[in-house]
């Protein structure tokens, strides 16, 4: 369920100089960049509508030119500073990797079909290219993106991905373990399952914490280099309070459900001749599950992804530059009930509209602050990344650079 | 040179070298099929053909990047479409089609058209050409996988004794051996298990009366099936017949490369808002589709009852003898029938009337 963030784009980048003091301060100066948006919807819409036809009517061939054409509109329509951000990636490239890498989810899905251990397998080789493809997704796009002509970069290395995914791989292989026990001794393979979900829910925030440090601290733009400043703690406060307001959320929701139609559904299931579910009891019950659903998507979501977007980029700095987000869940709220009821009432078409209007929010909720003018920015060495199947790989297993 | 190219139009722009983020002022040109970048110390001549000029678009900064880690940029971008419009520089159709509403809504309407008719008939179709390709064994060790979490679950070993079973296999057979030519070439097993319909809190778990088809080949039918039916053999024909057109026309699969290709189309355009969304075409078209799959199985249970000399109307018996197991709650809750989008079957109703057409002609 990722939101529409097209792509909270990377702007580690500084930019010309607004408010700048005059030249002979003591002290460094600072230049702050502000981040503007001037995207449209309606004029997005037209782009998307278009796009989306082509895409479907060459079954998908075309997506990854509908892909480029979203991210130039997207980033071309990104000031920081007053310049404009650029994405320069070269839809035939992308369209070799997307086709290796939906061949590989296509042999990925039928494999868990056709056995469960043929699953497993595919489960582990996916598991163990993961974090390549994650970082070569990200040497990609920044490398494609571009501000004031020069190119951003990812400096991440490989090992530091694979150790960033660690966390992942525990409970991973725990549940492998139990997977094995479990042909043996089905009972103790069971408690096996379950201590590796524990891990798991445990390990989340500490994964997490680990994913966002190898990406911050890796993004680079001419001598500049971003350092996520911060440990694994904010992660599981944060952790703990979107837990908190997502049993607010669910209890509240659940007993405004109650009344309105859950007591409704109780007597027909329970009223019946004690037999099987009417269709209507059932078609009841899940209007009450879709409701408690929609309000941890709705709630919790927009909570989780501001608080994260703020703890993320506002601990985003190094000696040179500095970033800061203060995005508030309120308006965040406002914005996902609204994108979500008109989605549902336009059957979809609104979804253009959505985009917009939350890349506007996100992204205008975002600073940088430099202390050395934009202008003396300098790009020390051409480094190009085309190695486009981790873009499309970044597509289909749902990572994006944003947040 | 002629006075147009003498004179070509110019517009002010910032040149950056792709080294540093210093921004130039320049002059931009275009003579014949070249761009002139001239400004304080610059004088670059870039091919047109081999720079990536930026599309037309109300909103947005215009950037043109060339091949050397160069670009130019302008922050006026009505004035950028002017000028390229004034030296010939063209556009593609898609992007005249993206700034045009009529075009747009056009593509709108097209849209719906196309998935209308894809579901119709481009994904049935593309399902087929897959399944031609895929070999029958991956059906089978679907079909396994599948018979394998369901034994010990909701098949519980059979009670019915081995001589009836195999009755039911040796007359099955022999209807099978009288239909028509091809129709009885397809590979299928019966096999029968117990999944006692118990009430209360074990419900959910048993199956109770019930046959299915499963990849494969797999026809599986309870004891409560056989005891349901006692006595009445030809309809238990038309419910194998009716299973065995699930696995002559390979159903099963269809449905998952089916619910596949329509995940792909709906992520493709609205997977990054919602997956749950992007799910709901697919859950409703499944549906949809399942029941087309029922209409088709029961029209070759008619055939196969046909070959056997027997009247299709039969098959009403097995509708009334369910219908008579149910709680009589369940009558009214038919009326009240929100279900039809998620139903996988079509109403009893409307397959009674297809069994009893079937048998008037």
């Amino acid at each position: 369920m990722d939101d529409t963030i097209p792509m909270p784009l990377e702007p580690r980048a500084p930019a010309p100089t607004p408010v700048s003091r005059p030249f002979d301060a003591a002290e460094p100066m600072h230049h702050t960049l502000p981040i503007e948006f001037s995207g449209s919807g309606s004029e997005y819409f037209r782009i998307w509508v278009v796009n989306l036809l082509l895409t479907l009517v060459t079954l998908g061939l075309y997506y990854p030119w509908a892909k480029v054409r979203r991210l130039r509109y997207f980033y071309g329509n990104t000031t920081v500073g007053g310049h404009p951000l650029d994405f320069h990636g070269d839809p035939k490239r992308m369209l070799r990797g997307f086709l290796l890498v939906g061949a590989m989810v296509l042999l990925y899905s039928v494999a868990g079909k056709v056995s469960p251990l043929a699953g497993l397998i595919a489960f582990v080789i996916v598991a163990a290219i993961w974090p390549a493809l994650l970082r070569a997704s990200l040497q990609f796009r920044l490398a494609n993106t571009s501000w004031r002509g020069l190119r951003f970069r990812f400096c991440g290395d490989l090992p530091g991905a694979y150790r960033a995914m660690l966390p992942l791989f525990i409970p991973g292989a725990i549940s492998l373990l139990g997977v094995l026990v479990e042909q043996g001794a089905p009972r103790l393979g069971g408690g096996v399952a379950s201590l590796a979900g524990l891990v798991a829910l445990a390990l989340f925030p500490l994964f997490f914490w680990m994913l966002k440090k190898y990406q911050h601290d890796h993004y680079a733009l001419g001598q500049l280099q971003t350092e996520l400043r911060t440990g694994p703690g904010p992660f599981y406060l944060l952790a703990l309070k979107t837990a908190g307001v997502a049993i607010a959320a669910a209890l509240l929701v659940g007993a405004v459900a109650a009344v309105v139609g859950g007591l409704g559904a109780m007597a027909l299931v329970f009223g019946g001749a004690g037999g099987r579910a009417s269709p209507a009891a059932i078609v009841a019950m899940v209007l009450l599950f879709l409701m408690v659903y929609a309000a941890v998507i709705l709630v919790v979501y927009p909570y989780l992804s501001a608080r994260l977007q703020n703890l993320v980029w506002g601990r985003t700095r190094s000696r040179l530059v500095q970033f800061d987000s203060t995005l508030g869940f309120w308006p965040l709220l406002r914005l996902t009930l609204k994108n979500w009821l008109l989605v549902l009432l336009t059957l979809g078409l609104y979804l253009p509209f959505a985009r917009v209007a939350t890349a506007r929010l996100r992204l205008e909720a975002i600073s940088v602050q430099m202390l050395l003018s934009p202008d003396e920015l300098v790009s020390t060495l051409r480094e190009r990344a085309d190695d486009a199947s981790g873009d499309a790989a970044g597509d289909l297993f749902g990572f994006d650079i944003g947040l | 040179m002629t006075a147009a190219e003498a004179d070509p139009p110019a517009l002010a722009a910032d040149y950056f070298d792709g080294v540093s983020a210093r921004a130039r002022r320049v002059e931009l040109r275009v003579v014949g099929s070249v761009l002139q970048v001239d400004g304080d110390g610059i004088a670059l001549r870039w091919p047109l053909a081999e720079l990536r000029w930026p599309e037309r678009s109300r909103h947005g900064a215009r950037v043109a990047h060339a091949s050397d880690g160069g670009a130019v940029q302008a922050l006026d971008a009505q004035a950028w479409d002017r000028w390229a419009r004034a030296s010939g520089i063209g556009e593609s159709a898609i992007v005249r089609a993206q700034q045009n509403w009529r075009s747009a809504l056009v593509a709108v309407a097209l849209l719906v058209v196309l998935a209308a008719a894809g579901y119709r008939w481009g994904v049935p179709w593309l399902a087929r050409a897959t399944l031609a390709a895929l070999p029958a064994s991956v059906d089978r060790t679907i079909g396994e996988t599948v018979l394998g979490s369901l034994e010990g679950q909701l098949l519980l070993p059979s009670t019915v004794d081995v001589a009836r079973q195999q009755q039911v296999r040796t007359a099955f057979a022999q209807a099978l051996a009288r239909t028509e030519p091809g129709f009885a070439r397809s590979r299928h097993a019966l096999r029968f298990y117990a999944s006692p319909d118990r009430r209360g809190a074990d419900a959910q778990r048993r199956l109770g009366p019930n046959a299915f088809a499963l990849p494969g080949g797999t026809i599986v039918v309870t004891d409560e099936m056989l005891t349901l039916l006692q006595g009445r053999d030809d309809v238990l024909i038309g419910v194998l017949g009716h299973e065995y057109g699930h696995v002559r026309r390979r159903h099963g699969m269809r449905l998952l490369v089916q619910a596949a290709l329509i995940g792909t189309a709906t992520s493709i355009a609205w997977g990054d808002f919602s997956s749950v969304l992007a799910a709901a075409p697919v859950l409703l078209g499944q549906s949809a589709y399942s029941r087309d799959f029922e209409r088709e199985a029961d029209d070759d249970a008619i055939a196969l009852l046909r070959a056997d000399g027997l009247s299709p109307s039969v098959m009403t018996e097995l509708f009334e003898r369910l219908a008579a197991r149910r709680p009589a709650a369940g009558d009214g809750a038919d009326a009240f029938d929100l279900g039809i989008a998620l139903a996988s079957h079509p109403a009893d109703a409307e397959r009674v009337r297809r069994f009893r057409d079937a048998a008037a002609r």
